[in-house]
């Protein structure tokens, strides 16, 4: 099964990297306040 | 909508252009000296159109580089270079499109919050996540037997949860850790020393098995238990940090409540917008309906209704008048209205609440001392016992020894012992005060879950401070509607409260208190005398008062109740009597008192008549009048000294000496003074059948407490010798010590459900 | 007194008119491929005896262009719409825009091309050779530019749920392309994969679920957060739910994999870690799907009136069908019966038809007549019929292949008393025609379906004009 040597050190880069998204996501407040944000999409356009 | 300021020649906001004053509510960028961020709160942010609107425009202003702003919290911020614009320039700018703003100077503190709580809730996502893929690579060597998987594969598996479970001991883990390291280097066992050296440990181990497996330590690895434990135990903090800001964060909007901006009437004759922190005594204030008021004061103009269920516990809105007083932090509900602003800041009702509720939360009640103290003999057992499966096992297998040990260190957390009795004291505490209980001291849940007297103060707890008049005689040669007159008037200037309650029932009675009358008199323990004219157009002497003052007898039949006489001369014109009523639920909460095995007593300084009278109504044995202090304290203190414990109810002036003699004590009534109360707890409102349910709930609190310890005693009694015997994996005694910590956490969140009003229904 | 200087800066709907227009165009295409080859199973002379019609070429023609032709050409124009809207600013880059639409056009007629030629690598929606595979790389970084370019250049600082998982979709089918493709070239047209045997097996599920865990699922479920919430004119139900069942998803849709793959040579322990995983997938999934249907929470009485909202909403329950039956098939012993059975077709197309043909369908519905500056399309008596026509046209092809799949699954394992086959292939073959004929004319319906919103679609946009649309720009608050 070769082949995880190749998919599983790609899925730990890829959770890493998933992290990191979220860490971002955090510090700008991207979970902060949710329910208005539902309800912005309706009020544009 | 709001209107905007009044247009003035000069921009209103030029006094924030210095920078000691923007340095108030900004901070500087880090990225240029003359950067800076603002936060200001913004009026007329209704949703997010209106956030959209305030960005876009503010950021086209020259020198400002980026907007952002809230609805829900209706908070912008602002970076500007100060370089090429200033404050005032955007202030006037949001007030041009229709958004006021005001500067927002506790912005550090809301700030501080937010940071550790993204922070808690980074940690908590890191351990999750990691755990979630190293479960996964965990899993196949679980369910595979041992030709399946090639050797190399499985190095593969283990190499990439050691990756993974790196961040979660290097970051998520860390509070535990640096915790426990801050504890022994005071030399003292911390809570977290004996996780921290459980995964320290495991971690460790594991460690050693992937990169050296030919060792002594074996070649299994734990990096799924060790995920889960730290990913567990910090759901468990998050938990327990989140019932915290729930009661924190119903203070803070307890605190909110006051609004940042009033209009302040100027010199002038306009309305200005000022910050709240800005009234003074003396303030014209215009107050609308909807909004709250933001210090104590007198209405001057105009009428409405207030909504004072923050204050008083009565959800039903009160009449506001003109003349009538306001408080701070009661909502304005039907009209605008111009109040004068009497007390402001620190010497409101609405401070003192606030503090009160604010103290509570930091004491330790006596049940939760008692973990402390037995918390440290406790973890130091703990080491022990994990040393000694150390070398219970060794000479076995080393590897077994020493993760045994990580097992005892690991299942028993004493987490269970250290949240039982905080998280059932802060759940009730919070769910008091929603409901108009206020605890000035934490003990108080457990002194009065231990009560079997409640000793009722003044008849004042009992009964309404307004008394209940009604006409018995009126002599029939007079025109009873000029008698009724007769008494309001001389009632009307006298400030004591039987005057009051006979002003009162005259002017129901369609009186007009305004006769001419001459030498009006009160004297002190009698009652008031003055000079009319009588309607054939003599002058008549008249006095009003009591029996003895009067110069008549007191009929026998109404030794229970006062009597007010109306005299001139040997005539008795009128004769009144004022008869106490007697407070809502009054007679069947305390029957149901009596019914949960309490006995009730009744100390008053009033006569021993009506005291009689009323304790017989209420269905208390033991009643006494004529009380003085010295006499109730020496009242409490002897039944104290029989062994009972006392709860004292009165109306909050209860002098010290009592309060120390009895077990503990409660506050009661509409009228309790917050700013000298001096009882455990206060109850706002009239209502004595909250006392019912309160007392019965505090007995559940504890009883909830004693579950707790019970079940951490059992859970660690049963889990320690499991784990030196090597039965225990550690996966196992991560999870037992997550679901008892989590168990525990639930067992007290029952204590959130909690109605006042449950007595009624025999809940109680 | 506002500011002169806003500029009236408008949406680029260019590229998104482009898009729609072609996924509609493209919708019956592929549909088309697929009710020729029901047929040719039906009636194999419809083969005609040539290579170039045979079964074995046009079958990956209809899942190429059903999955990237009418799926890809539906993500990119509603990505393109949503993200614009929910940032609030004109795409990162027209001209980038303006290629990946010629160049995903250049792909597909490219893959239209080469795959009745023969031209094939042989792998589960990865048939296209190597210079395709280069094309749709280019094509794919680029898309991604201008996607997260977008996102980047917001003025709104939260960025919205569907843009998550449009963003998902295009960083993991970037991944998935450039891993699943590897391979080494000897000549223009042929090459040989990088990976071989079981290897090569358990790369190309890992990406054939992964094609379908973020193409087919992520990349939707983002049509779906912003279509749905403004048809129904109400908020998504659950903003937060929304948040974690997209982390959840995106994390355990990697490793479901291997349950295409049971008891094969595929290592026992790999199997078992598919099976678990794809059974754990089936909350996040319907955390999406109870997130979807209850946004209609107080508004259920337009699903009467409102046919766009009935294909969004009855694709939400396909979706849910579909994510159960997914997990149930993925557990061993089910799919010891189930495996190269008609019912693992049935399953594809229950999500396919189901849920990506309805999302796609409402959703350009909702989309077309803006683009065109109208309200609603040409004919909404031809969506209601259009709805009964794909629907009554769904059910009968799952229900087919239900009955035929468990039936061939089962003549298949019978074995007489004395150990012997009870069944030979050749009658379970047999057996199926019926189902075989009841599938083709349900792929028949649907593809009729598809055929009046072509119709519909043209009408739509030559009685409108092409709109411009503006960037909110400020508006003094009177």
């Amino acid at each position: 099964m070769e082949i995880a040597f190749l998919l599983i050190p790609l899925a730990v880069l890829l959770v890493f990297v998933i992290l990191g998204g979220l860490w971002w996501a955090i510090q700008t407040g991207q979970f902060e306040d949710l329910e208005e944000e539902g309800s912005r999409i309706l009020e544009q356009d | 909508m709001a209107k905007p300021l009044a247009a003035s020649s000069a921009n209103p906001w030029q006094g924030l252009d210095i920078q000691s004053e923007w340095e108030r509510f900004s901070q500087r960028d880090a990225s240029s000296a003359e950067v800076w961020t603002s936060h200001v709160w913004v009026d007329n942010m209704h949703c997010a159109a209106c956030s959209g609107r305030i960005e876009q425009t503010i950021k086209q202003q020259r020198g400002v580089l980026a907007v952002q702003a809230s609805a829900a919290s209706k908070r912008v911020r602002v970076v500007w270079d100060a370089k090429q614009t200033s404050p005032s320039h955007w202030f006037a700018n949001l007030n041009e499109i229709g958004y006021p703003a005001l500067p927002l100077n506790e912005y550090s503190a809301i700030s501080d919050r937010t940071v550790q709580q993204r922070k808690m809730l980074w940690r908590l996502v890191v351990a999750v996540f990691c755990m979630m893929q190293v479960m996964m690579y965990a899993y196949p060597t679980y369910w595979s037997d041992s030709n399946d998987m090639a050797p190399d594969m499985v190095q593969l598996m283990k190499w990439a949860s050691w990756v993974l479970t790196l961040p979660v001991m290097l970051f998520s883990a860390t509070p535990f850790l640096s915790q426990a390291w801050a504890s022994i280097k005071q030399r003292q066992l911390g809570m977290d020393v004996p996780v921290s050296l459980g995964i320290l440990a495991a971690f460790v181990m594991s460690t050693l098995a992937t990169f050296a497996p030919g060792g002594w330590w074996g070649d299994v690895v734990y990096y799924d238990s060790l995920t889960m434990f730290v990913s567990f135990l910090l759901i468990g903090r998050w938990l327990d940090v989140k019932l915290r800001n729930r009661t924190a964060g119903a203070l803070e909007n307890m605190m909110r409540r006051l609004p940042h901006a009033v209009l302040k009437k100027n010199a002038a004759g306009e309305w200005v917008q000022i910050a709240a922190t800005n009234i003074n005594v003396g303030d014209v204030l215009y107050v609308r309906p909807g909004e709250v008021f933001a210090a104590d004061g007198l209405i001057l103009g105009g009428s409405t209704s207030a909504d004072e269920s923050m204050l008083t516990g009565e959800s039903e809105p009160v009449m506001k008048p003109a003349g009538a007083k306001v408080i701070a932090g009661s909502g304005n509900l039907t009209s605008a209205i111009e109040m004068q602003v009497e007390q402001v800041g620190e010497g409101t009702q609405y401070h003192a609440l606030v503090n009160l509720m604010a103290s509570a939360s930091t004491e330790k009640p006596g049940i939760a001392l008692l973990a402390d103290k037995v918390a440290q003999p406790f973890l130091w057992a703990v080491l022990l016992a994990a040393i000694y499966a150390v070398f219970y096992w060794w000479n076995t297998d080393p590897a077994k020894a020493i993760m045994s040990a990580v097992a005892v260190l690991v299942v028993t957390c004493p987490c269970a012992l250290s949240l039982a009795t905080p998280a059932a004291m802060l759940a009730s505490a919070g769910t008091f005060a929603k409901g108009g209980v206020l605890i000035r001291r934490l003990q108080a849940i457990q002194a009065i879950s231990e009560v079997d007297t409640v000793v009722f103060d003044k008849t004042g707890t009992l009964t309404e401070n307004v008394q209940q008049v009604t006409l018995a005689d009126s002599h029939p040669d007079w025109d009873s509607q000029w008698l009724l007159d007769v008494i309001a008037s001389m009632s009307r200037d006298s400030l004591h409260p039987v005057a009051q309650a006979l002003h009162g029932f005259a002017l129901q009675h369609d009186a007009q208190d305004q006769l001419p009358m001459q030498d009006w008199q009160e004297i002190v323990g009698g009652g008031m005398s003055a000079i009319f004219h009588a309607p054939n157009g003599a002058l008549l002497p008249v006095k009003l008062g009591n029996a003895e003052f009067c110069g008549v007898r007191d009929e026998v039949e109404g030794e229970a109740l006062r009597q007010v006489y109306v005299t001139t001369g040997e005539i008795t014109l009128v004769r009144l009597t004022l008869s106490e009523q007697v407070k809502p639920h009054a007679k069947a909460a305390i029957s149901q008192l009596i019914a949960n095995g309490l006995d009730i007593q009744l100390l008053s300084g009033d006569r021993i008549a009506p005291v009689k009278n009323l304790a017989a109504q209420l269905g208390i044995q033991r009643a006494f009048g004529l009380q003085k202090a010295a006499d109730k304290l020496q009242h409490v203190k002897l039944l104290q000294q029989q062994g009972r414990k006392v709860l004292m109810v009165g109306d909050g002036l209860n002098d010290g000496p009592v309060i120390a003699a009895a077990h503990t004590s409660i506050a009661m009534g509409s009228g309790v003074p917050l700013t000298q109360a001096q009882a455990d707890m206060v109850v706002l409102g009239n209502d004595i059948g909250v006392l019912v349910s309160l007392i019965s709930h505090c007995q559940k609190t504890i009883l909830i407490v004693k579950q707790n310890l019970l079940w951490a005693a059992l859970y660690n009694a049963a889990g320690v010798p499991l784990a030196i015997m090597g039965l225990l994996p550690a996966w196992l005694a991560g999870l037992g010590m997550a679901a008892s910590s989590l168990l525990v956490l639930l067992n007290a969140l029952r204590l959130t459900d909690w109605n006042k009003s449950d007595w009624q229904k025999g809940q109680a | 007194m506002q500011n002169a200087t806003v500029k009236a800066a408008t949406y680029n709907d260019t590229v998104v008119r482009q898009f729609a227009i072609m996924a509609v165009v493209w919708g019956v295409v592929g549909t088309l491929m697929g009710v020729i080859i029901a047929s040719q199973l039906v009636w194999p002379e419809l083969n005609l005896g040539l290579p170039y019609t045979s079964f074995g070429r046009l079958r990956p023609l209809h899942t190429n262009a059903v999955i990237f032709a009418f799926g890809g050409c539906a993500l990119f124009a509603t990505s393109y719409y949503v993200v614009q809207r929910t940032c609030q600013t004109r795409l990162f880059s027209d001209k980038l825009a303006s290629f990946t639409f010629w160049g995903w056009q250049a792909v597909i007629v490219a893959a239209a091309i080469s795959l009745p030629l023969g031209y094939t690598q042989g792998k589960e929606y990865g048939e296209l050779e190597w210079p395709i595979d280069i094309l749709i790389a280019i094509v794919w970084i680029s898309y991604a530019v201008v996607f997260f370019g977008t996102i980047g250049i917001r003025k709104v600082k939260h960025i919205y749920v569907a843009n998550w998982f449009y963003g998902a979709f295009i960083l993991a089918v970037a991944l998935l392309h450039i891993v699943e493709s590897a391979a080494i070239p000897a000549g223009w047209f042929k090459s040989y994969s990088a990976y071989a045997g079981v290897q090569d097996a358990m790369v190309q599920w890992w990406y054939g679920h992964n094609a379908v865990g973020f193409f087919l699922t992520a990349g939707f479920l983002g049509m779906m957060y912003y279509f749905v919430p403004k048809q129904a004119e109400r908020p998504v139900y659950s903003y937060s739910l929304s948040i974690v069942h997209f982390w959840a998803l995106i994390f355990t849709y990697m490793w479901a994999g291997p349950h295409h793959l049971h008891y094969t040579a595929l290592p026992d322990w790999t199997q078992s870690l598919g099976m678990v995983l794809s059974l754990i997938l089936f909350a996040p999934s319907w955390g999406g799907m109870i997130n979807g249907i209850m946004t209609l929470s107080g508004a259920w009485h337009k699903l009467r009136t409102d046919p766009i909202l009935r294909f969004l909403i009855v694709s939400l329950s396909f979706y849910g069908m579909s994510t159960f039956e997914g997990p149930m098939m993925a557990i061993k012993t089910v799919n010891a019966l189930s495996h190269y059975t008609d019912w693992t077709v049935g399953h594809v197309h229950s999500g396919a038809l189901g849920w990506v043909g309805f999302i796609s369908i409402g959703s350009l519905y909702f989309l077309i007549p803006r683009l065109f500056g109208q309200k609603t399309m040409y004919s909404v008596k031809a969506i209601e019929v259009h709805f009964w026509m794909a629907t009554i046209g769904v059910v009968l092809y799952i229900a087919a292949l239900w009955i035929s799949g468990v039936m061939e699954g089962l003549m298949w394992r019978a074995m007489n008393a004395d150990g012997t086959l009870a069944y030979t292939f050749v009658e379970s073959v047999k057996a199926k025609f019926p189902y075989y004929f009841t599938r083709a004319l349900g792929g028949f319906l649907y593809m009729s379906g598809l055929v009046i919103m072509l119709w519909n679609t043209y009408k739509t946009a030559t009685n409108g004009k092409p709109a411009t649309v503006e960037v909110p720009a400020v508006v003094a608050h009177a």
